[in-house]
């Protein structure tokens, strides 16, 4: 299936010039600092090593700052730059590829779940199914249900429209859906 | 939707440790001191390379798999991985080409990593390019590493997997036929210099074999996941279907050397070209 993966959101500013680099990157850092962590925490499974990517990450952004600020679509420059850090840390450590498995240990619904172990098995069907979307749709799954983004503020994070995250997330669900759907086990067999 | 997916999803929300102003003041500190023996920031620069490159890539990888799939030897090719053993690596390579030029690029991912993983440097490069388009630069440079690492492993050349006799076809120059035996031989090292060749003489639209074309149609729709695994593998009758689409061409006439597939009038350009390449003109042959 072919999806969209640079769409510039119509009426986005050009990033100017008007302040020093380091203040625009300053302003940059502040805006985005806290959606990359959760997102690297979610795949690094802690905040140290997730403090390390995003450390890594803006470092990189900040040397290629005139990549970033001449580029159609910095935020989505940026998001890309700050997600290959993020593979790269989980190379690094384990030569695995991001997974999302243990986060199943850290869902909202496990602290009140009336049957915890059932509540765990089916948090670890579901994101063991998310292994098989595409890098977009993982990422708009990410953002939008595990960490309750709206469609805007997915789109401000990745830097596509709104438009762009409501086809990957259809997508994504109906894929979803075909592994653990209804005359499916919730470990994904029939 | 039914009710199942939409209730795991609502229960997916993980818990946030929050992220205070504090920390993120605390992490700019941290930049700055890590930046402060580091040199200024380069004076903005225009377009990006790394666009660009992915863009290349892209081109390269349908000019690549046009190569593999219009190859006089594709449907022989194709039929190795028909076999009642395990598919071979070439014929898999052969499918996840069709399958990319269908569009169906999760299933041409699945036999590129099969064929690689038996160790096909061509799969390997595709699987190089696949992942430079979509900007998985991590993916990347793995499969370069892969490919160069095939490269390394391999006796010195031996195409013995998809030979044909050496028959040259009158309209396609030497270093045409060149490129093309190199990129569907074992030796990748020759695949970006192949590629480069085949997009600089790529002047007017190559007729695909008719019967190519109908295999081309044919595989993504029989293609499909099923079963408990997930595999992209092909339905039923796949098997019956591919034979008796190919066999019109397996059964060369004795000392009449093996051209272009006769069997139909030529097909009007428009007819005749790559699925892909109708429903995207810019990447059409020329």
């Amino acid at each position: 299936m072919t999806e969209n993966r640079s769409h510039t959101r119509p009426g986005a500013e050009p990033m100017t010039q008007q302040q020093p680099p380091d203040q625009a990157f300053s302003a940059f850092h502040q805006m985005k600092r806290r959606r990359y962590v959760h997102y690297a925490e979610t795949f690094l499974h802690n905040r140290h090593d997730a403090e390390e990517a995003i450390d890594s990450a803006f470092e990189q952004l900040y040397l290629s700052w005139g990549k970033v600020l001449s580029s159609d679509n910095p935020d989505g420059y940026a998001w890309t730059v700050m997600r290959n850090k993020v593979t790269d840390h989980l190379r690094a450590r384990n030569r695995r590829p991001p997974l999302l498995d243990d986060e199943a240990f850290n869902m909202v619904a496990l602290r009140d779940a009336v049957d915890p172990y059932g509540q765990i098995t089916e948090s670890l069907a579901l994101l063991r199914a998310m292994r098989q979307l595409t890098e977009r749709q993982l990422d708009v799954m990410v953002m939008t249900y595990l960490h309750g983004l709206n469609a805007t503020q997915v789109a401000d994070a990745l830097g596509i429209t709104s438009a762009t995250v409501r086809s990957p997330v259809r997508h994504a669900t109906r894929r979803l859906r075909s592994i653990l759907g209804p005359d499916r086990t919730m470990e994904g067999r029939r | 939707m039914t009710p199942h997916i939409t209730e795991f999803l609502s229960r997916a929300r993980l818990v946030t440790t929050p992220y205070t102003q504090e920390d993120i003041d605390a992490a700019e500190a941290r930049l700055h001191a890590r930046l402060r023996n580091t040199a200024a920031p380069p004076p903005p620069i225009p377009a990006v390379p790394e666009e660009t490159t992915e863009q290349e890539a892209a081109q390269n990888l349908q000019t690549l798999c046009e190569t593999v799939v219009t190859r006089k030897t594709a449907l022989s090719t194709l039929d190795t991985f028909l076999t009642p053993q395990l598919p071979e690596p070439p014929g898999a390579r052969v499918l996840g080409c069709i399958l990319q030029l269908a569009e169906s690029e999760e299933n041409a991912r699945f036999w590129w990593q099969y064929a690689a993983g038996a160790g096909d440097p061509a799969a390997s490069y595709c699987l190089y390019l696949h992942h430079l388009a979509l900007g998985e630069h991590g993916e990347a440079d793995w499969w370069h590493e892969q490919t160069e690492r095939i490269q390394s492993a391999l006796p010195s050349s031996d195409d013995s997997t998809d030979a044909e006799p050496d028959i040259k076809d009158d309209e396609v120059p030497d270093a045409v036929s060149d490129a093309l035996h190199a990129v569907t031989t074992s030796d990748a090292s020759l695949l970006p210099t192949a590629l480069r060749v085949l997009g600089a003489l790529k002047t007017e639209p190559a007729p695909v074999p008719a019967v190519v074309g109908a295999v081309l149609d044919y595989v993504p729709a029989a293609v499909g996941a099923i079963g408990d695994f997930e595999l992209p593998l092909p339905a039923p009758g796949f098997t019956d279907h591919i034979r008796t689409l190919t066999k019109t061409t397996n059964t060369p006439a004795a000392g009449r050397p093996r051209l272009r597939n006769r069997l139909q009038a030529r097909p009007r350009t428009t007819g005749s070209l790559i699925a892909s390449a109708r429903r995207h003109p810019s990447w059409c042959w020329g």
